[in-house]
């Protein structure tokens, strides 16, 4: 049986079918929810941000024209949601440290799966997997948006161009900056990953 | 993904295996079920902003056209007016210009009468058996027409007995 395309489910969406819109939630949830995990660094916050972006897709689905792009049309609420959060926890910040202004620490990720390595090996790779997360999750939101995008998502360059509305140009210069920024927090694990 | 793992540098191939090689994660099983509780929440909220939308647009709509009529109302207009009523309408306005034309009607008798009693003339001579006068209540009467005298008379040629010889 083909699959019914986004844009017949967001049609019916329109048309009030929560059927539809339960379809495109099951369809799309991992991709958004995924993303929102690199982002993030947090499953939690992951989670909610995850039902704020479908809830914010419902409530502008009137408004919603189909252009072939749901996916990238949800990553940028997505993208919007992280964005949101990055200036109220600056704000926060700014408030004079009343609130933390630590990034939330991974929890709960999945490991990367067992290769035919040995165990110390395993050991190495998943410790390395959450520090990665974690900082890429600390990264500052302009270079890591792109960053996660383009190496985690692959996204093309000119893909997230698009979507974030900034010069290609801009974008690789981010990347390259958040990939040292990443280099200089992970290299100390480095040599332990090698060997 | 773009070909930027394709270099020499082993600190960059490094850094590119591991951010791909983290794991994907999974959003929660009962993932949808939550978002679709929140979707039937937030439709049992709409109408509720719905009803309260259409209540401003009616109070709106409501204002906009009581206010010109009321102020109508103040303006004089009547009630008739204000009822919204073409045909009341038509009454008041036609009320209304009988009352102006009684007005009028009694303004021009007035003037009439302080007309008839300041009749003055001008002597401007003659002789034993003719005297020629100016008379100012008719120059006036032949100005604004006959309503404003009850009295006719040869214009400007009174017997030599009239008031306003001056001997």
């Amino acid at each position: 049986m083909s699959r019914t395309p986004d844009a017949d489910l967001m049609s019916r969406v329109q048309e009030g079918d929560h059927e539809a819109f339960a379809g495109l939630v099951d369809r799309h949830k991992d991709a958004v929810f995924g993303y929102l995990c690199r982002l993030t660094g947090c499953r939690d916050r992951a989670e909610e941000l995850a039902q704020d972006t479908f809830l914010r897709l419902y409530q502008s689905a009137s408004r919603y024209r189909e252009n072939g792009q749901l996916k990238a049309y949800l990553f940028r609420i997505a993208t919007n949601l992280v964005r949101s959060e990055a200036r109220r926890n600056e704000r926060r910040r700014l408030l004079g440290g009343v609130f933390s202004s630590q990034p939330e620490r991974v929890n709960g990720f999945a490991h990367a799966a067992a290769s035919e390595s040995s165990p110390h090996e395993d050991m190495v790779r998943i410790e390395l997997s959450e520090k990665l997360a974690t900082a890429i999750s600390s990264l500052p939101v302009r270079y890591r948006i792109p960053l996660v995008l383009h190496d985690v998502e692959e996204w093309s360059y000119n893909e997230i161009a698009r979507s974030t509305g900034s010069k290609e140009g801009t974008i690789k210069s981010r990347i390259s900056r958040g990939r040292r920024l990443l280099r200089d927090k992970l290299d100390p694990l480095r040599n332990g990953a090698h060997r | 993904m773009n070909g930027h793992g394709a270099h020499g540098n082993d600190t960059r191939d490094w850094l590119d295996r591991a951010v791909r090689e983290l794991p994907r994660e999974k959003a929660s099983p009962d993932f949808t079920r939550k978002v679709m509780e929140r979707v039937r929440h937030e439709d049992a909220r709409r109408p509720v902003v719905t009803r309260r939308v259409l209540l401003a647009a009616a109070a709106a709509i409501v204002i906009a056209l009581t206010v010109p009529t009321a102020l109508k109302l103040f303006a004089g207009r009547g009630g008739a007016v204000a009822s919204g009523d073409p045909g009341a309408e038509r009454r008041a306005s036609i009320e209304e210009l009988l009352r102006e034309q009684q007005r009028l009607a009694s303004d021009l008798a007035s003037v009439r009468d302080s007309m008839e009693k300041d009749s003055s003339t001008i002597y401007l001579g003659g002789d034993d058996s003719v005297d020629l006068v100016l008379d100012l209540g008719q120059v006036a009467r032949r100005r604004y027409g006959d309503t404003l005298s009850g009295s006719r008379g040869t214009p400007g040629v009174m017997p030599a007995s009239a008031d306003g010889r001056r001997r």
